[in-house]
C-alpha cells in the first residue's frame, strides 16, 4: 500500500509535472478567453477568463497569462489560470516572473513554483531564503520543501540552524515537507539525514515530534530501535507521537516490538499501547494483550478485555467467561461485550458450552451471549432450556429463540406458545414470535394464521400480536377477523394491531372502531392513529381538514375531542380555526382548543387577519394559561395591524 | 485496516500533560494576570485545576462559531485565553462569552490570527471562519504546533484536503472536522446496525444534500469599512480578491467561498455515510451525472461496491414524499432492512421496529468499545489529552470532501466521471483533473 505522502507526489506529478502534451485544453474555449485577456475588458471579465483558462487553457494561453503575473490586480488570477496547465512552459513563465515582482505578488509566484515542484527554481528560491522580506524568505523555504529533491534539501539545510527568528517557522515547515517528500520518493538516506537534524534539541518541541516521526518512518524496520527508545523515554508527548508512528510503520517486527514493550510499560502507558496494537490489527499481538486481562489495574484490564476481541484472540474466551461473573459490573459488562464480538467458531463452541452448566446464573448469561452473538447452532440447546423448570431460564431461552430461529422455523415458537406453562411464558413466546415475524415471509404468516384456528384465547392474543408485526393482505384480513373475536383480550390485540398498521389501508377500520367500539380506550387509540394518517407525507390541508371533520363527527367524549383538536392544530386552514373555535366554549376542552387555535392562527395570520383577530380576542379573554394568553394577545395585536384602517 | 493512520491511545498516556501555571510566565508577556482569581481557576468546587486544563483560543467565531465556543466553554477542562477575528464586532461578542466564563476581562483580542498562533501558551484552537479559510487555517494552526477543532467543510478543493491531511500526519497534531453527527447516538446506532449485519448486506446509502446551485458573483464596489473594524482583505483570505460589497458576506452559493448544496450538507452526510460502510479511507470512485445542476440523485460508487446516492429532495414537500423528517439525513439500505437518521430524531427510523430493540445496548457497546464520548467537542478535547485521533479526523474530512468536490466537478462538467482513489486523479479526464486544485491568493500558502 502506498503511503499518502507518496500519493501526494503522484498527485503533484499528475497535476503539474506532466511532460508537455502535444495537445491539451480546449482550443475554441481557450481562444475565446485569450481574446478577453487581450481586450480592454473589465477586471471581472478578465478574472473570469483566467479562471476558465485554468480548466481549458492551451499552450497559447501561457504567454498571455504570464504577462499578467506582475499585475497586482490580476496576478493571482493569472496563477489561477497557469498552475493547472500541464506544460513546462508554465514553469519557465513563473521563473521568468520571479525577479520582476516583489512583496505579496512575489510570494504568490514562489508558491506556484513550489506547487509545481519546479526543480529549475531551486537556485533562485535558495537565493530568496536570505531575502530582506521575511515573508518572501519563509515562502521560499516552504516552496523548496514542496519541491523536495536532494538539491532543495541542501538549500534548506544551509539555513536550518541559522535562520533568523522571523523565518524559522517557514524554514522548519519547508524542512519537514522536504524530508517527507524525499522519504516517499525512496531517497531514504537523504530523508533520514534531514529528519535526524530536525529532531535535534535546539528545535521547538512540536518540530522535534514531527522530526522523530519522520526519522522512524524513513528508516522502516531499522527505525524500530528508535521507536522503542522513544516509547521508553520520559517525554509523554514523544511517547504519544511515536504511537501514531507505530500505526504508519508496517510489518510483524513492529508488532512484536510493541507487544514486547506492553508487559514492561507502566500501567498508564499500557492502555495506549493496547489501543495501538488493536488499531494495527495484527493478531500476533493477541497473546500479549491476553496477558493483561489479568492486570490489577482496572483501566488496563478493561482495555485488554476489549482488545482481545478486536484482535480476534480466541484463547481469551475462557478468561472472559470467568469475568462475566466479576463482582465489578464494568468488568463483567466489558467481558460480555467482548464475548459478543470476538469472532470464530471456537468462541461459539465455548460460549455454547455454558448452556450445559448446572447453575442458573451461568445458563442465563450463556443464553444472553448466544442470542447477542447470533449463535445459530444454539437453537437445539435453547429449545431444551425452553422447557427448564426454572422460570427465568425458560423465558430467557424462549426470547433468545426469537433472535435465532429463522422464519421457516417459526413452528418451533408456535409449539412453545401452545405448551406455555404460565402467562409469563406466553408473554415470552409472544416477544419471540413478534421478533421472528419481523423477518418472516408469507409462508410463516400462513403458519401463524393456521395456528389461530386451534388456539385458546391467550394464545390467539399472542398470535394476533405477532401478526401485527407482519404486513400483507392475508395478515390484515386475519387481524380484521379477530376484531370480531369473542374474547375481549383478543379483540384488544386486534385493535392495537390495526392502530399500529402503517398507511391508509386501515383508514376505514379506524373510523369504524372510533364509531362503534364500546371501549373508550379503543376509540381514542383509533382516533389517534387516524390522526397520524393526516400527517402522512404529501397530505394537503384540504384533505386533512376533511379527515378532521370525519373524526369530529365521531368524537363523543372529551379525550376523543382532544385528539381531534391535536390533529386540527396541524392544519393550516381558516376552516380548521373555525372548527377549533366552535369547541372553545366547551369547558372540558377549552384549553386544548385555545392552544390549537393559537397554533393555527400563527400560521395563517398573514392571509386571515380578521378571523385571527376575532379568534384571538376570545382566546386571550378566556384562557387560564398565561403563556397562551400572551401569545394570543401578540397575535391579536399583529392581526389588528394588518386589518384595513 | 484503512490506510489512514488512525489513532493510538484511548486514554491519556500521562495523567497531566501540561503545567498551565508554568507557562503562565510565558503567557503573561501577552496576557495580564487576573487581579482576582476565581475559585474555578483554583480548581475548587469540583473544577479541573489549571494544570489539567487545555489552554484554548478561538478564531472566527461568529454565529456557528459561538455555538462551538459555548460547547467548549461548557467543558470544565478548557481555559480560553484569546480570540482572533478580522471583524472586531464578532470577535468582541466571543470575547464577552469567554470573559463571562472566566470571571474577568483578561482574554486577549487579535485582529490578525497570526499573532494568536504565535503564542506558545495556547494548546488548541476552535475555528469557525467561513469555509474558504478552513483548510488553510487548519494547516497554519498545526504547523504552529497546536491542535484544532475546525468547522466543516474541511476543504474547498481536493488538493486543499490533501494538504490538510498530510500536514496533520506530518505534524502529529489533533484535528477534528465539525461533522458533529459522528458523535451523536442516532448515527452511532445506524452504524452499529450496519456493522453488525443487522441490515443484511449493505448495498446503498443515501446522503442528504441541498438543492442549491453555486454561481460566480461580481458585485459593484461599496465603501470599505475601516480596517480596524473589519479587515476586508483578511476576510477574503485565500480566494480571489473582489472589492468590498456587503453582499459577499452572504457567502453561501458562491463557488469561491462555498462548496454548494452538495458540500453544505454533504460534508456532514457523506462523512456519516462513509462511516457506516467502512469507507472513511477513500473517496467514491464513480460519479453518474444525474442530468441536473444540483447533483440531486447523483449515484456515486465506493470501491467496496456500495452505492452512495445524493438526495437533495430529502425533506417532504407537497405531493412529494421525503426521505427524512430533519436536516442532514442519512439512510442505509441493506438486503434485510434499512435505517435512517437525521437531525431531530430521538431514535433512528428503521424498516421494522424490531431493529430498535437493541437501541441502548448497541450504543453503549459502541461507546465502551470505541472509548468515544457522546459529543463532538468532548471527543476533540479527550483526544487533545490522549493524542488519539478524533472520530472525524483529517482523513475523514479529506475523503468525504473529495467525494463532495468530485461530485461538484461532475455537475460542473455535466458528465460521468471515474476517479482513481489511490492516485487521487480522475481517469482519462484531464479537464476534470485541472479542477482539483486552485492557488491561494498571496500571501497565503499551504
Amino acid at each position: 500500500m502506498k503511503s499518502q505522502s507518496l500519493i501526494l507526489a503522484l498527485v503533484l506529478a499528475a497535476m503539474i509535472s506532466l511532460p508537455a502534451r502535444a495537445q491539451y485544453g480546449n482550443k475554441p474555449e481557450s481562444d475565446k478567453y485569450i481574446a478577453v485577456l487581450k481586450s480592454e475588458a473589465e477586471l471581472k471579465d478578465k478574472s473570469d477568463a483566467c479562471r476558465e483558462l485554468g480548466r481549458v487553457g492551451t499552450k497559447e494561453a501561457i504567454p498571455v497569462l504570464a504577462a499578467l503575473l506582475a499585475d497586482e490586480k490580476l496576478s493571482h488570477m493569472a496563477r489561477y489560470g497557469l498552475e493547472p496547465i500541464p506544460d513546462p512552459a508554465v514553469d519557465d513563465a513563473f521563473r521568468a516572473a520571479l525577479p520582476k515582482v516583489s512583496g505579496r505578488v512575489k510570494i504568490g509566484v514562489i508558491t506556484s513554483l513550489g506547487f509545481r515542484r519546479d526543480v529549475k527554481a531551486i537556485e533562485p528560491l535558495a537565493a530568496l531564503l536570505k531575502d530582506a522580506d521575511a515573508q518572501v524568505a519563509s515562502a521560499a523555504a516552504v516552496a523548496l520543501g514542496w519541491i523536495g529533491t536532494p538539491e532543495a534539501k541542501k538549500a534548506i539545510e544551509a539555513v536550518l540552524t541559522t535562520a533568523p527568528e522571523a523565518i524559522q517557522a517557514g524554514v522548519y515547515d519547508g524542512a519537514l515537507k522536504c524530508a517527507d517528500v524525499l522519504m516517499q520518493e525512496g531517497k531514504a538516506a537523504e530523508a533520514i539525514a534531514l529528519f535526524d537534524q530536525i529532531r535535534g534539541k535546539q528545535f521547538p518541541p512540536h518540530i522535534r515530534l514531527a522530526g522523530t516521526r519522520g526519522a522512524i518512518l524513513a528508516r522502516g524496520e531499522a527505525g524500530i530501535p528508535l521507536m522503542v527508545e522513544t516509547i521508553r523515554g520520559d517525554d509523554p508527548n514523544l511517547f504519544n507521537a511515536v504511537l501514531r508512528v507505530a500505526l504508519e510503520l508496517k510489518g510483524p517486527k513492529v508488532t512484536a516490538a510493541l507487544a514486547d514493550e506492553l508487559a514492561k510499560a507502566p500501567a498508564h502507558r499500557q492502555t495506549a499501547l493496547i489501543e495501538t496494537l488493536c488499531i494495527r490489527g495484527d493478531a500476533a499481538a493477541g497473546p500479549a494483550v491476553v496477558g493483561l486481562v489479568k492486570s490489577t489495574d482496572k483501566a488496563v484490564k478493561i482495555k485488554a478485555i476489549q482488545g482481545v476481541s478486536r484482535l480476534k484472540e480466541a484463547s481469551a474466551v475462557p478468561l472472559l467467561l470467568q469475568l462475566t461473573a466479576d463482582a465489578d459490573g464494568q468488568i463483567a459488562d466489558a467481558a460480555k461485550a467482548s464475548l459478543v464480538t470476538i469472532p470464530g467458531a471456537e468462541a461459539d463452541k465455548a460460549i455454547l458450552s455454558i448452556l450445559a452448566k448446572d447453575d442458573a446464573a451461568s445458563k442465563r448469561a450463556g443464553i444472553d451471549l448466544v442470542a447477542r452473538r447470533r449463535v445459530l447452532d444454539a437453537v437445539p440447546a435453547l429449545q431444551k432450556l425452553a422447557g427448564d423448570a426454572d422460570e427465568g431460564i425458560r423465558q430467557d431461552a424462549i426470547k433468545a429463540l426469537g433472535d435465532l430461529v429463522s422464519a421457516e422455523q417459526i413452528g418451533v415458537l408456535i409449539d412453545l406458545l401452545n405448551q406455555a406453562k404460565s402467562a409469563q411464558d406466553i408473554e415470552a413466546a409472544t416477544t419471540a414470535l413478534s421478533a421472528v415475524a419481523t423477518r418472516a415471509d408469507d409462508a410463516a404468516a400462513d403458519k401463524l394464521i393456521a395456528a389461530l384456528a386451534k388456539a385458546q384465547p391467550p394464545q390467539r392474543r399472542a398470535l394476533i400480536r405477532a401478526l401485527g408485526a407482519m404486513r400483507g393482505p392475508k395478515v390484515l384480513a386475519a387481524v380484521r377477523g379477530a376484531l370480531k373475536d369473542t374474547d375481549p383480550q383478543v379483540v384488544d390485540a386486534a385493535v392495537r394491531a390495526i392502530c399500529d398498521w402503517p398507511g391508509k389501508d386501515v383508514a376505514a377500520d379506524l373510523l369504524a372502531i372510533a364509531k362503534d367500539s364500546e371501549n373508550g380506550t379503543h376509540r381514542v387509540l383509533a382516533l389517534r392513529s387516524y390522526t397520524k394518517l393526516t400527517k402522512e407525507r404529501g397530505m394537503q390541508p384540504a384533505q386533512k381538514l376533511q379527515m378532521c371533520k370525519e373524526m369530529l363527527a365521531l368524537a363523543k367524549k372529551d379525550p376523543e375531542k382532544k385528539v381531534v383538536l391535536s390533529a386540527l392544530s396541524d392544519v393550516q386552514h381558516p376552516e380548521s380555526l373555525k372548527m377549533v373555535m366552535s369547541m372553545y366554549d366547551e369547558a372540558g376542552v377549552r384549553e386544548e382548543a385555545g392552544a390549537a387555535a393559537v397554533t393555527i392562527a400563527e400560521k395563517i395570520l398573514a392571509g386571515q387577519p380578521k378571523l385571527v383577530a376575532e379568534s384571538m380576542e376570545k382566546v386571550a379573554a378566556g384562557t387560564r394559561n398565561a403563556d397562551l394568553a400572551n401569545r394570543a394577545k401578540a397575535l391579536l395585536a399583529d392581526a389588528k395591524k394588518k386589518l384595513p384602517k | 485496516m484503512p490506510d489512514s493512520p488512525v489513532p493510538p491511545a484511548a486514554t491519556p498516556a500521562q495523567p497531566s500533560r501540561r503545567a498551565f501555571l508554568k507557562t503562565a510566565a510565558v503567557a503573561s508577556a501577552v496576557v495580564a494576570a487576573p487581579l482576582v482569581i476565581p475559585a474555578r481557576a483554583l480548581g475548587k468546587d469540583g473544577n479541573v485545576p489549571p494544570s489539567e486544563r487545555i489552554v484554548m483560543a478561538g478564531i472566527g467565531l461568529n454565529n456557528r462559531g459561538r455555538h462551538d465556543l459555548a460547547w467548549a466553554l461548557g467543558e470544565n477542562d478548557t481555559q480560553f485565553v484569546a480570540i482572533a477575528d478580522c471583524r472586531k464586532s464578532n470577535g468582541m461578542k466571543a470575547k464577552e462569552m469567554i470573559d463571562k466564563k472566566n470571571g474577568n476581562t483578561d482574554s486577549k483580542f487579535y485582529a490578525d490570527f497570526r499573532e494568536l498562533l504565535a503564542r506558545p501558551d495556547i494548546d488548541a484552537i476552535v475555528c469557525a471562519t467561513s469555509e474558504r479559510w478552513h483548510a488553510l487555517m487548519s494547516v497554519l494552526t498545526m504547523r504552529a504546533g497546536k491542535d484544532i477543532y475546525c468547522e466543516k467543510p474541511g476543504s474547498m478543493t481536493i488538493a486543499e484536503g490533501r494538504a490538510l491531511l498530510d500536514t496533520q500526519r506530518r505534524t502529529g497534531r489533533v484535528f477534528q472536522t465539525g461533522t458533529q453527527r459522528r458523535s451523536e447516538v442516532g448515527f452511532m446506532y445506524c452504524n452499529e446496525l450496519a456493522r453488525l449485519g443487522r441490515l443484511g448486506k449493505i448495498h446503498t446509502v443515501y446522503a442528504h444534500t441541498l438543492p442549491d446551485v453555486n454561481k460566480h458573483r461580481w458585485l459593484p464596489p461599496e465603501p470599505e469599512p475601516p480596517k480596524e473594524e473589519f479587515d476586508w482583505d483578511m476576510w477574503q483570505g485565500p480566494v480571489p480578491y473582489r472589492a468590498y460589497n456587503r453582499g459577499y458576506l452572504a457567502w453561501h452559493g458562491d463557488p469561491w467561498t462555498h462548496t454548494g448544496g452538495i458540500g453544505e450538507w454533504g460534508s456532514h452526510t457523506i462523512a456519516s455515510a462513509s462511516w457506516a460502510v467502512d469507507m472513511d479511507h477513500t473517496a467514491a470512485v464513480e460519479y453518474e451525472w444525474p442530468k441536473n445542476d444540483n447533483g440531486d440523485q447523483m449515484v456515486c460508487l465506493w470501491p467496496n461496491g456500495v452505492k452512495l446516492v445524493l438526495n437533495a429532495q430529502g425533506w417532504p414537500k407537497a405531493g412529494v414524499p421525503g426521505m427524512w423528517r430533519g436536516s442532514c439525513g442519512v439512510r442505509i439500505d441493506g438486503t434485510e432492512g434499512w435505517c435512517a437518521c437525521a437531525d431531530g430524531y430521538t431514535v433512528p427510523e428503521v424498516s421494522h421496529p424490531s431493529l430498535l430493540k437493541e437501541w441502548k445496548k448497541l450504543v453503549n457497546d459502541y461507546l465502551l468499545r470505541s472509548g468515544r464520548p457522546v459529543g463532538h467537542m468532548r471527543d476533540f478535547l479527550n483526544c487533545v489529552k490522549s493524542r488519539r485521533t478524533t472520530v472525524a479526523d483529517a482523513a475523514v474530512s479529506h475523503f468525504a470532501m473529495s467525494t463532495v468536490h468530485a461530485a461538484n466537478i461532475c455537475v460542473q462538467l455535466r458528465r460521468n466521471l471515474k476517479y482513481d482513489g489511490v492516485k487521487e486523479e480522475f481517469i482519462n479526464d484531464p479537464e476534470a483533473n485541472r479542477l482539483r486544485s486552485r492557488p491561494s491568493r498571496d500571501p497565503w500558502q499551504f
